[in-house]
């Protein structure tokens, strides 16, 4: 799917757990996306954290996504 | 069922209060104390002779035709507005009242014309059976004097006449528009024999006059002066169904008045819980679509977009579509296609949809249009809450004394519950808008705000901050209710959050454009209430910050004690007449019916032990994924029911060349709307005068849908489902939609208690309504919060990436009006038209004189993702830098304009703020161009044969 929107997407959910503390921060974010993305968003979001496009993921959206990956 | 006009007891009924007890023709009745003897003697079986009166509307005493003796008083008041009191006793028969109501009707006669046999109200007219009534033989004083037999009548409007001729000038019209809808168009103008009717207009025309054309006037009428046309056409109805209104979210009930099979008028019916016998003018007038010559009635297969339509049999297009669906899935796996059911359909069928989507297409990939308006209520108020749902009746609003409406036009989309409000508020309630727009609820008869927050598109949550802000601040919370009813460490951090100098009006009056002093003065009014109720709409939800923003809503409620009972709450005002029944049924991709979500093992393993397979643990596609998934080649079939994508989307450009990508497009609708299209297979539908079902509306109340015709095409939408799933290779079946009602039930926490008897018992029934609450829920979360304790949730304010620039200056935001409804599918096949022939744009004298336009001029409205041209409307209701329009045309395509961006959690659309700019144009755009070349082409059709 478009890198750029998943990016967007995933920045936008972040910036929403932006203004929690950074555990809980991550945890919701991987949450939200794991409760409400398809896989194969899911499965492009985690490409692009694994790639160079992780650096335009929002530092939380990032840990979130690569703890998925993990 | 044989047609019976609706009981009519006079007066108002009165709620609550000591029962007195009186004698009446001398018989014994009890009636809430300030009930008229008008009332109480229908109560027990005594008609009144009466004119003026009708319960719809206070006692007027003008008519004198229900004068009565009462035992101890002088003369002979009138039943109307004489209360009862304890022992009292009442006379309705004497020789004295019997000569003076015939004197009476006498005078009334003596002008009225004599056609009774050819009139329009001839065997449903109050003063013809009063006449009879009272035993009117003859006019001692003739028919030759001073009349007013030959004023001319008004047949502007085009859903009824208003024939002074026949007037008594009752003035029951010009209550019901005062009372009743709250416009108040309509006066009696002129003293004693001059007295007349007027729409106060320079013609005394209704058309165009403020009239809004809800019908209450035509109601209220005891003659034929005010007549539908249709009855003036057709005659008087023999037959009767008690069914829901097919529009908005409030769900009005209806008494569909027939001939036969033919649907003669619509009338509000009084005991419809949401609506309580009021209408607005898209459910009373607005039904001709149902047998426009527009409608389809035949199934139509086509290989590719650019052949023309072929007519077939229901069993060739079914088996059509469903080795197409099989082809695509067989290459491009299970989960390669999908469906989106529609707000428009009833309950059964938008249930019938998820479990085909789930069943037989082995997949989670089934969304609604509420993805697409109110997806953020279901995310906010599921997190802070609990479910998904408003937390009120729309009664509810009578018992409020402070009413803050966000985003929300409810004068033009709501306008049944509108009225319900605005008459709360001429008794005294106080009002906060919070609006870019000055709605009509802003200031007009008899209402003005208090405060209108008219704040930049895409602040509302830095607005709702700053008013939190202030309420904690000055500590006006409500520390009690808190304490007891909401989690303690959760408030506490949103507590050390809010109170952030970055939440303060001060600091944010300049990002919403509305002085700190304003913010403050309305969170004062506000948290001072006694009872404090937010109504919002698709302002709130359309932003980028939609959830954020219903969440920040609930936070401010629950921080005053504003849950939990009468007049107070969180109320969403939804869309479309199902929005919230097709949410209930399941129709989001990561929810089963009941909102469970699909990965809870016991959850699924409930639905699979009943619908014996299984089903996918993980979320589906939404919409928007749907789209974007076409466009990069791993989804390729498409089933849609009811809704008009390539219309109400966002980014239309995007969904076409989405559902251009797709290998197969199939479409259950009425018409060849703008999906059509891009379709391969056409299945038609029915409408709502043909669906056996319910509806649940924004009060969670669960109505019955009833049939007044069978299908026109030949089958129920759900047994068409059934047969397409038949021959996808998971039979699903059931009898009637009752059988699908009690698989609801058997399912569904919250549905427990329902079933087609109990609603056809019992009128409607809102949910839950189960063993716990077995006669259903007016009000939630009154013992506590579904979820328990109730959650203070952090509500950041984030701006939109969307901004104004030098190439887009200004912001567009979009809505609707009374007259049409949503992309106009059905209004647009109405006499509406005559209101709202095309989409206008409003621009603010400074804006439109900066760029030369003038009221009615062509502009081009552009942003960076298309260009449409429509005309101009210059306002001042919208602030300067701001434009508005509409989205009810397909030839204006007002979401060519609007972008991709979406609320953070839901991916609802951000229609509500698009950077654009406006010019002098001259001629249609390409994509207009290339639009109407598509429209002309899907209607080509070759019947079977050919």
């Amino acid at each position: 799917m478009d890198a750029h929107k998943l990016i967007k997407m995933a920045n936008q959910i972040a910036d929403y757990f932006d203004a929690y503390p950074e555990e809980e921060a991550v945890s919701g974010i991987n949450n939200h996306i794991t409760s409400f993305w398809e896989p194969r968003m899911i499965d492009d979001i985690k490409a692009i954290a694994g790639s160079d496009g992780g650096s335009d993921l929002h530092p939380l959206a990032n840990k979130a996504v690569m703890q998925m990956v993990a | 069922m044989k047609y019976t006009p609706e009981i009519d007891l006079g007066t108002p009924k009165i709620e609550g209060g000591d029962q007195v007890t009186l004698t009446i023709d001398g018989k014994q009745v009890s009636v809430p104390e300030g009930t008229t003897v008008m009332r109480a003697a229908n109560v027990c079986g005594t008609s009144i002779p009466k004119l003026c009166a009708t319960d719809s509307i206070e006692p007027f005493g003008s008519c004198r035709m229900c004068l009565v003796e009462i035992d101890g008083m002088r003369g002979t008041p009138s039943s109307c507005t004489t209360p009862v009191t304890d022992g009292m006793v009442v006379n309705t028969q004497s020789d004295r009242l019997a000569t003076l109501r015939r004197g009476i009707m006498e005078l009334y006669i003596s002008d009225h014309p004599l056609d009774c046999l050819t009139c329009a109200a001839n065997g449903n007219c109050e003063l013809q059976d009063t006449a009879g009534e009272v035993g009117l033989r003859d006019v001692r004083y003739g028919y030759k004097g001073e009349n007013h037999l030959d004023a001319e009548k008004d047949t502007s409007n085009p859903y009824f006449t208003f024939d002074p001729a026949k007037c008594i000038v009752c003035s029951r019209c010009v209550r019901a528009c005062e009372e009743v809808q709250g416009t108040y168009a309509l006066t009696i103008d002129g003293k004693g024999f001059n007295s007349k009717v007027s729409a106060g207009t320079a013609d005394n025309d209704f058309l165009s006059s403020d009239c809004v054309s809800c019908g209450a006037c035509v109601q209220a009428c005891p003659t034929a002066t005010l007549s539908e046309k249709s009855i003036i056409t057709e005659g008087q109805p023999t037959k009767l169904v008690e069914t829901t209104c097919a529009y908005c979210g409030v769900g009005c009930s209806f008494r569909a008045e027939l001939q036969g099979e033919k649907l003669i008028r619509m009338v509000p019916s009084k005991a419809g819980g949401a609506n309580e016998g009021h209408s607005c003018v898209k459910g009373r007038f607005a039904w001709g679509y149902a047998t426009h010559a527009d409608r389809i009635m035949k199934p139509m297969i086509r290989e590719k977009t650019s052949d023309p339509w072929q007519e077939v049999s229901w069993d060739e297009a079914i088996n059509y579509a469903a080795e197409r669906f099989k082809a695509i899935q067989a290459k491009h796996g299970k989960t390669s296609i999908g469906g989106i059911t529609s707000s428009r359909c009833t309950n059964e069928e938008v249930y019938a949809v998820q479990k085909m989507v789930r069943a037989a297409f082995g997949n989670n990939n089934v969304d609604t249009c509420a993805r697409v308006c109110h997806s953020p209520t279901g995310y906010g108020l599921g997190q802070t809450f609990g479910t998904s749902a408003g937390t009120q009746d729309f009664k509810s609003v009578e018992e409020a004394d402070v009413i803050m409406v966000i985003g929300a036009n409810p004068t033009d989309a709501h306008p049944v519950f509108a009225s319900r409000m605005k008459k709360r508020l001429r008794a005294g309630a106080a009002l906060i808008v919070i609006d870019p727009r000055r709605i009509d609820l802003v200031k007009s008869a008899h209402i003005s705000a208090s405060h209108h927050l008219q704040m930049r598109p895409g602040t509302n949550v830095a607005v709702l901050n700053a008013l939190a802000y202030t309420i904690i601040t000055e500590g006006l919370e409500s520390v009690d209710y808190i304490a007891e009813r909401c989690d303690d460490a959760a408030y506490k951090r949103w507590r050390d959050f809010i109170q952030t100098p970055e939440n303060a009006p001060e600091a944010l009056a300049e990002t919403c454009g509305v002085p700190a002093e304003t913010l403050r003065a309305a969170a004062r009014l506000y948290a001072g209430a006694g009872n404090g109720a937010i109504y919002y709409g698709l302002g709130v939800t359309e932003h980028s910050q939609g959830s954020s923003a219903v969440m920040a809503m609930a936070n401010l409620a629950m921080l005053t004690g504003n849950v939990g009972r009468e007049g107070v709450g969180i109320n969403p005002l939804r869309g479309q007449n199902n929005v919230q029944g097709s949410c209930d049924m399941g129709s989001f991709p990561h929810e089963l019916p009941g909102y469970r979500h699909v990965s809870i093992d016991s959850v699924r393993e409930l639905f699979e032990g009943d619908w014996g397979t299984s089903i996918m643990p993980t979320p589906g596609l939404r919409i928007p994924n749907m789209f974007d998934a076409a466009v990069d080649g791993t989804f390729k079939g498409l089933f849609v029911q009811g809704e008009d994508i390539a219309q109400s989307d966002p980014d239309i450009q995007h969904v076409s060349a989405a559902l251009s990508a797709m290998d197969c497009i199939i479409v259950q609708d009425l018409f060849l709307n703008e999906t059509a299209q891009f379709a391969h297979v056409f299945l038609p539908g029915t409408s709502f005068l043909e669906k056996d079902g319910t509806f649940t509306n924004a009060e969670r109340r669960i109505n019955r849908v009833r049939p007044v015709r069978a299908p026109m095409q030949g089958m129920d939408e759900w047994q068409t489902l059934c047969a397409f799933s038949n021959a996808m290779g998971y039979p699903m079946a059931w009898d009637s939609a009752a059988d699908i009602m009690d698989e609801i039930a058997r399912l569904t926490p919250s549905f427990t208690g329902v079933s087609f008897k109990r609603l056809d018992d019992e009128g409607s029934l809102q949910w839950p309504c189960n063993e716990k609450n077995p006669n259903g829920t007016r009000t939630m979360h009154v013992d506590g919060f579904v979820r328990g304790k109730g959650q203070f949730m952090l509500t950041r304010f984030v701006p939109t990436d969307e901004r104004s620039t030098r190439k887009y200056p200004l912001i567009l935001t979009t809505g609707r009006i009374l007259s049409q409804y949503n992309v106009g599918a059905q209004t647009r096949r109405t006499e509406n038209n005559i209101w709202h022939g095309e989409d206008l744009l409003e621009i603010h004298p400074h804006d439109a004189e900066l760029r030369g336009v003038r009221d009615g001029d062509l502009i081009s409205l552009a942003s960076r993702k298309g260009d449409t041209v429509l005309r101009a409307v210059v306002s001042d209701r919208m602030p300067q830098g701001v434009v508005y329009t509409t989205f009810h045309h397909p030839t204006t395509g007002a979401n060519v304009v609007t972008t991709e961006n979406s609320d953070w959690a839901t991916n609802c659309p951000e229609y509500k703020v698009t950077a654009v700019e406006v010019r002098l144009s001259n001629a249609q755009t390409s994509w207009q161009e290339e639009r109407d070349g598509r429209a002309e082409s899907v209607t080509h059709i070759l019947q079977a044969g050919e």
